[in-house]
């Protein structure tokens, strides 16, 4: 008798568990994608050193130019953006793998640069920040003057 | 809608690279209304003029290709590299293949697939006799 009881103790406590697991899954199926890139690191970059400047290049299809912000502080760049994806009106959807999102990534750059001097482009979903390089202190020579 | 009629991703996982580069297939969205399909595209860094569409036997091919302006050296960090992009689509008779359009706009592209008269839904007009 007691063998039943126990059996019936542990399925119930396999029950709730698996309640627990289903209501966690629930949570997480139910965040908005658009807090969040679905996965990875989005946007992806590259840095390129253009021995005057260092190019940053990040791939934000869709995003206008209007919704990016760059700032630069302390020799980091951060760019901060929203892409926005919204059914066209009138349509039903059949699929939606494309996720609107708030992003931002922050870069720090291995160079001192002059943020004074950035220029950016969006071209066909690339943008392309040019950072132009600090110009480095120049070498002083000391002269020594025989006494 | 049953679904032969469904526009459908074909489930094709035999794509291989040409020219050496990597082929990625591109996230995509696909919407549907009385008058047509529309497939919205990611291309990334692709020009108009690199991208080629294709309706073959009921089958649409999207392909791009990003250029990257030749860059040799001085990569510092890399996360993506200059890619080919291609998906294909399974599509059902009823679209009109001469109507259909395609736009890219910011690295998206969109499809539009016009279905053809004789599927679109009709409104009946009931007299009063």
């Amino acid at each position: 008798m007691l063998g039943w009881f126990e059996t019936d103790r542990d399925l119930f406590a396999l029950d709730d568990f698996r309640r627990r697991v289903d209501r966690l899954f629930d949570t997480v199926a139910r965040q908005p994608a658009s807090q969040e890139p679905a996965a990875g690191r989005w946007p992806r970059a590259n840095l390129w050193d253009e021995g005057e400047a260092l190019a940053l290049e990040l791939g934000v299809p869709g995003v206008q130019l209007d919704d990016l912000e760059i700032s630069g502080h302390d020799n980091t760049l951060h760019i901060r953006g929203l892409r926005r994806v919204s059914a066209p009106e009138g349509y039903a959807a059949h699929r939606r793998e494309r996720a609107g999102l708030r992003f931002a990534r922050s870069i720090a750059l291995p160079v001192k640069v002059d943020f004074d001097q950035t220029v950016a482009t969006l071209d066909n979903g690339i943008l392309t920040v040019r950072l132009a390089k600090a110009p480095e202190p120049k070498a002083r020579s000391i002269q020594v003057r025989p006494s | 809608m049953n679904d032969e009629q469904a526009l459908t991703q074909e489930n094709d996982t035999t794509l291989q690279s040409i020219r050496g580069r990597p082929v990625a297939a591109p996230p995509a969205d696909i919407y549907e209304n009385d008058d047509g399909f529309l497939i919205v595209a990611d291309l990334p860094g692709v020009r108009a003029d690199a991208v080629d569409i294709r309706l073959d036997h009921g089958k649409l091919t999207i392909h791009g290709s990003w250029s990257q302006p030749s860059r040799e050296t001085g990569a510092l960090a890399r996360e993506f590299h200059a890619t080919d992009f291609e998906r294909r689509f399974m599509v059902p008779d009823s679209i009109d293949a001469d109507g259909i359009s395609a736009e890219l706009s910011q690295g998206v592209l969109q499809v539009r697939l016009p279905k053809s008269e004789a599927v679109k839904p009709r409104r009946i007009e009931v007299r009063a006799g």
